[in-house]
């Protein structure tokens, strides 16, 4: 059988907590371990703004999965994307046609060493959830006792050299400082470790003014033209029904 | 014979670029993953610049707009943007 290498990008719904997000996660691993599937990479991109409304969520947590598989492993892991409803959207792109035997070697090497490494970081960050609990458990004012570890945690995960363990803490420290639903304010003001695009804004200084410029007029002339807002589909449809007349 | 009317025959020749980008600088890779870059080739509005005004080759110009309907697919880039 063939092994073929595909990626797959998971937008997760960005409202859930830390816990629930490792667990998605692993049990999207599983699905792959169980189907015979060598994984190849995980990155996690964050939330991230969303560029359109996906069932009325405007932001989303973003995984992507690279592995190689053997049929019907893509096809087990969609279904299980469809069903949950922690999955929003997803999509599988297929990278390689087919794997020969070197490349499997090499895949599953690398498997290895990522397993280690997340393991590695799995243990980074049990520790460094051990300490702040013991912070805690001082009998000191609750509140704001509770607000002042929200940075010292901040600052003790981002030392953690592991990227994981950083986008945690920096999501575990934007979540403490505001629960309210407008994390982009927050986002926005230099987080660097977790820099994230509001799609929503174009910056027309970045963009090329030529092409910007000649694409925007071009619009407006065939506007003008034609009278319709998006006239690009008319034109070649009525000169196809012209040909035909002939 | 109906003819095109003559009307929409005449249209400015934009100026574009002479040089495709992708092509000068082979280190430049297109990729859905990448809103930033693929936002450079697309209006305003969202939509996709057309290779006598990008100035692409046709090659990439295909790869590209693989990529930017990828990147829609994926809400990193809009299908279209109405707010001004």
């Amino acid at each position: 059988m063939t092994m073929r290498g595909y990626e797959t990008v998971v937008i997760a719904r960005a409202d859930m907590k830390d816990d629930s997000l490792e667990d998605f996660r692993k049990k999207l691993l599983q699905i792959i371990e169980r189907e015979g599937g060598i994984l190849r990479g995980i990155e996690d991109w964050g939330k991230k703004r969303l560029a359109y409304e996906i069932r009325r969520h405007r932001k989303g947590n973003y995984l992507l999965f690279n592995y190689a598989g053997e049929e019907g492993l893509t096809t087990e892991l969609e279904r299980n994307l469809k069903i949950d409803e922690r999955s929003l959207k997803y999509m599988t792109i297929r990278i390689e046609d087919s794997l020969d035997e070197e490349a499997v070697e090499a895949a599953k090497q690398q498997q290895d060493e990522l397993m280690k490494k997340l393991a590695a970081e799995a243990e980074k960050k049990a520790e460094s959830a051990a300490a702040p609990t013991a912070k805690i458990a001082i009998p000191a004012v609750p509140e704001t006792g509770a607000s002042e570890e929200g940075p010292g945690d901040e600052g003790e995960e981002k030392a953690a050299p592991a990227e994981a363990v950083e986008a945690e803490g920096v999501e575990a420290g934007e979540t403490v400082e505001g629960e309210s639903g407008e994390l982009e304010p927050e986002m926005g003001e230099g987080n660097a470790a977790a820099e994230e695009e509001t799609t929503g804004e174009v910056d027309s200084d970045e963009s090329d003014p030529e092409i910007e410029e000649a694409a925007e007029e071009e619009v407006t002339e065939e506007e003008q033209e034609a009278g319709e807002v998006d006239s690009d589909e008319p034109e070649p449809e009525a000169d196809a029904v012209k040909e035909e007349d002939k | 014979m109906i003819r095109k009317p003559m009307k929409l025959r005449k249209r400015r020749t934009y100026i574009r670029r002479k040089t495709c980008r992708f092509c000068a600088d082979s280190t430049l890779v297109i990729t859905y993953k990448d809103p930033k870059t693929l936002r450079y080739f697309t209006t305003e509005r969202g939509k996709i610049i057309p290779r006598r005004i990008s100035g692409n080759c046709a090659k990439h110009q295909r790869k590209l707009t693989l990529a930017i309907k990828r990147a829609r697919h994926i809400a990193l880039l809009p299908f279209v943007t109405t707010d001004f």
